[in-house]
């Protein structure tokens, strides 16, 4: 008799959980077993705690207070890029794989998160760009998460 | 008593050939460059002395040479031809004009007769003065002195150069013999004569000096309206970044300075932030750009009032006394001393555009001003208008420069605003999407598990229960890619090129069908009975082309033409998208039955927020961006979109039905993926 397979665990974080929600549900019925939450920093914590096997990040969000104030521009202060770093920086958590959902089409944000994920993982980031429907992202998320 | 006539007036080639070489060495003297063609004036002092009673000889002081011939020795006779022909002899007749000239240039007389120390005669000299500058002596009417004393000087003299030269006892003396004695009356019509000859010449040579000069400046005028050409080219070229501006605008100063004669120059433009009340000394000539380049000044309220209320074409020169005191004249001297010490007056130039004043341009003369021919006269119409063209040039184009900036700093505005409107709609949107899409999923679900779901439900309303959460999905949908559009314009100079990511499609069919997909809840709404993808034709381009999978960029264009053809689609008709290799290129094309796309608009709907006169009948809604974006994507692609005008299908009901092709073109990879 095979053991039923363990839910996968994924943390969605986006300063907007209501524009999130129905992707979390989408996932949710696919048997994923979600957290919400909207604060960067309670997210960094619930992460160090471990345990997640995919994490979704608005790619700009309110600046954590962790981030350095040698960040002048205000979009680079605010971007996932620094989340990413945080993440990474963690070697636990290095291999998490990241999905960015963004409406955002600044390159010079997406620049810089691109060269945070290569930098700490030789890999290119995943971003998707809104609207993104939830059948695209269950497919991702299947993808990433095997 | 009747003399002999001898001139010795000739051209500058002289017999001996040693001194020939040295005559042709030398620099022309300034009567040369007067007179130009020596041996045209030769014949007309010769005509005009041509009753002269002696020799003549005409001195040229700035050379140190006297103006003499190959013809000069036998021209000059006996007496003279030895003496003059003797090294030593010349040698002291120089020293003699030498110091007459001298006399001359004290007294400013109009003729001289003295007593000759080489040879004891009285010489009549007449000086040439050309723009009151004396430029040779005429020494002519050479006579034997009367007065016993001067007799008896004469008469030692000539044993002195007898001795002298090892000439035979009373050679000389008897050559002498022949020239006129000063009592003798034709002595005095003579110098007459010559006086006159001089004052003609004089007029003759200021009026070719002042033709010289006119054709002078006006060959500085045409060099400085070159260079004013040139600047205007590079000034000009609203392109170019702020440091080629300075670079071209340096490069004008450098082109003018020669011509004017200035040693130095710099554009100073006021201080901006927290600097206003300083100007900065920006493009520099004559001075190493590393000290002064960017250097700020404190220019004085009163300079700063006169360039405030300057005219236009208005030309400062200031008063010598106020040199001294200039911020940038004190700066040059203590930073660059060997410059700084042959500053002479500052000529100052104001750049007008309009009614700005973005500035002053700087000259400093040369304290060793060169003659006026020399350089281009400032202070003449020409000479201050081609200045004033100057700082005009440099301040209309530095205005046309501040204009560009502003309007790009005023882009970058929009687009950061629009990036953040187009941000704000696109969540939201997104969002509403996917709870119309989650609930419609859910209750799909439930209904299959629980049929009688709806049970209580009047069929009616379980229909339009449906249709609502459709019509949500579809519209959010919508607005997305309206946004998504936005986005798409905003971005569409920031050359995303670099940053897609080209992927091979693999399954090309399979992204088409999902395309057609997404739209036909649209076409249904608008009564179109499909939008179809036909597989045979387009299979033969799976894995042949390459499409940009970033941001979903393909799906993106293809859905543009997709809707698009869906708006402008007759009832009961359908939309298809087809492919086929055609030579280097993989070929998809999106065809649709509907309103008339008329010839020459094929290519103006391309055109950003263009929508044709039948699109804007229909009261569809649109922006008339879709295909700009659509085609932005394409060519991103590396490939085409182009239309083709619609040709007449049928008639439905009482319209013309047309049917329209648009067509990518996506370049062909190899097989092998290359």
């Amino acid at each position: 008799m095979t053991q039923p397979t363990a839910r996968k665990r994924i943390l969605m974080v986006d300063d907007q959980l209501d524009y999130i929600q129905p992707y979390a549900e989408a996932l949710e019925d696919e048997d994923f077993d979600v957290t919400l939450i909207s604060q960067v920093d309670s997210a960094l914590e619930m992460l160090r705690e471990g345990g997640f096997d995919v994490i979704i990040l608005d790619m700009l969000m309110p600046p954590s207070e962790g981030v350095h104030e040698d960040f002048e521009d205000l979009d680079l202060r605010k971007s996932g890029g620094w989340v990413l770093s945080q993440i990474r920086e963690d070697e636990r958590l290095r291999d998490v794989p990241i999905i960015f959902i963004t409406a955002v089409r600044d390159t010079r944000v997406r620049e810089w998160v691109e060269q945070t994920e290569r930098a700490y993982t030789g890999r290119d980031p995943v971003i998707l760009t809104k609207p993104v429907t939830l059948t695209q992202l269950i497919k991702i998320v299947r993808r990433v998460s095997e | 008593m009747t003399m002999a006539i001898l001139l010795g007036i000739a051209t500058l080639s002289i017999g001996n050939d040693a001194e020939s070489a040295v005559a042709m060495s030398r620099p022309p003297s300034r009567f040369e460059q007067i007179v130009g063609d020596t041996e045209a004036f030769r014949l007309m002092l010769k005509g005009a002395l041509r009753d002269a009673s002696s020799p003549c000889l005409v001195w040229l002081p700035d050379a140190g040479q006297f103006l003499s011939g190959r013809e000069y020795h036998a021209a000059l006779g006996a007496f003279f031809g030895l003496v003059f022909g003797h090294p030593e002899g010349e040698r002291r007749y120089r020293a003699q004009a030498a110091a007459i000239t001298g006399r001359l240039e004290e007294s400013g007389a109009d003729s001289l007769v003295f007593a000759c120390e080489v040879t004891g005669l009285k010489v009549v000299a007449v000086p040439v003065r050309v723009a009151e500058t004396l430029a040779a002596v005429l020494f002519c009417c050479a006579m034997r002195p009367t007065d016993p004393d001067d007799d008896r000087r004469f008469r030692d003299a000539v044993r002195g150069l007898e001795e002298a030269f090892g000439l035979a006892a009373g050679q000389l003396h008897q050559y002498a013999a022949h020239l006129p004695d000063d009592a003798d009356p034709g002595v005095e019509r003579a110098v007459a004569r010559a006086r006159r000859v001089i004052a003609a010449l004089t007029r003759l040579c200021a009026d070719r000096l002042a033709l010289q000069q006119a054709q002078q400046q006006d060959r500085w005028r045409l060099k400085a309206i070159g260079a004013l050409q040139v600047a205007n080219q590079h000034l000009n070229d609203l392109s170019i970044s702020w440091d080629a501006f300075w670079r071209a605008t340096a490069r004008l100063l450098e082109d003018l300075s020669p011509i004017i004669g200035a040693v130095c120059g710099l554009v100073l433009v006021p201080g901006r932030g927290t600097r206003r009340d300083m100007h900065i000394a920006t493009a520099v000539c004559g001075l190493p750009s590393e000290q002064f380049a960017g250097r700020l000044y404190r220019l004085d309220d009163a300079l700063l009032g006169v360039i405030a209320r300057a005219e236009h074409f208005h030309i400062l020169h200031t008063p010598n006394d106020d040199l001294a005191q200039g911020p940038v004249r004190r700066s040059i001297i203590e930073q660059v001393p060997e410059v700084g010490a042959r500053l002479g007056r500052e000529v100052l130039i104001p750049m007008f555009f309009e009614d700005q004043r973005n500035g002053l341009v700087v000259f400093f003369l040369s304290n060793d001003p060169a003659p006026d021919s020399d350089v281009l006269v400032i202070d003449s119409s020409t000479g201050d208008s081609i200045l004033a063209q100057s700082g005009s040039l440099i301040g209309a184009a530095f205005n046309n420069r501040q204009f560009v900036q502003r309007r790009h700093q005023q882009h970058k505005f929009k687009r950061a605003w629009l990036e953040t409107v187009t941000h704000q709609f696109v969540a939201p949107l997104s969002a509403v999407q996917g709870h119309a899409e989650l609930l419609t999923n859910r209750l799909a679900r439930w209904e299959n598990k629980n049929p009688k779901l709806f049970a209580n439900w009047p069929e009616r309303h379980i229909e339009q229960f449906w249709n609502s959460l459709t019509a949500i999905e579809r519209t959010a949908q919508y607005a997305s890619r309206l946004a998504y559009n936005f986005s798409r314009v905003v971005y569409q100079d920031k050359e995303l090129g670099g940053d897609l990511e080209l992927t091979v499609a693999d399954d090309l069919t399979g992204e088409l069908i999902q395309i057609a997909r997404d739209f036909q809840g649209s076409a249904r709404e608008n009564r179109i009975l499909k939008v179809e993808v036909d597989t045979p034709s387009v299979a033969p381009l799976n894995g042949r082309v390459a499409i940009i999978t970033s941001d979903d960029l393909f799906r993106q264009a293809i859905g543009n033409l997709v809707d698009n053809a869906v708006k402008y689609s007759f009832e009961n008709t359908a939309i298809i998208l087809r492919g086929r290799l055609e030579k280097d290129w993989g070929v998809i094309e999106v065809i649709n039955e509907g309103i008339r796309l008329a010839p020459g608009e094929e290519t103006r709907i391309f055109e950003y927020e263009y929508r044709t006169p039948e699109a804007r009948a229909t009261y569809a809604p649109g922006t008339g961006i879709g295909l700009s974006v659509a085609r932005d994507i394409i060519v991103q692609h590396g490939g085409t979109l182009t239309a083709r005008p619609s040709v007449p299908v049928r008639k439905l009901g009482d319209r013309q039905s047309w049917l329209t092709t648009f067509t990518i073109r996506l370049p062909l990879i190899d097989s092998d993926g290359s």
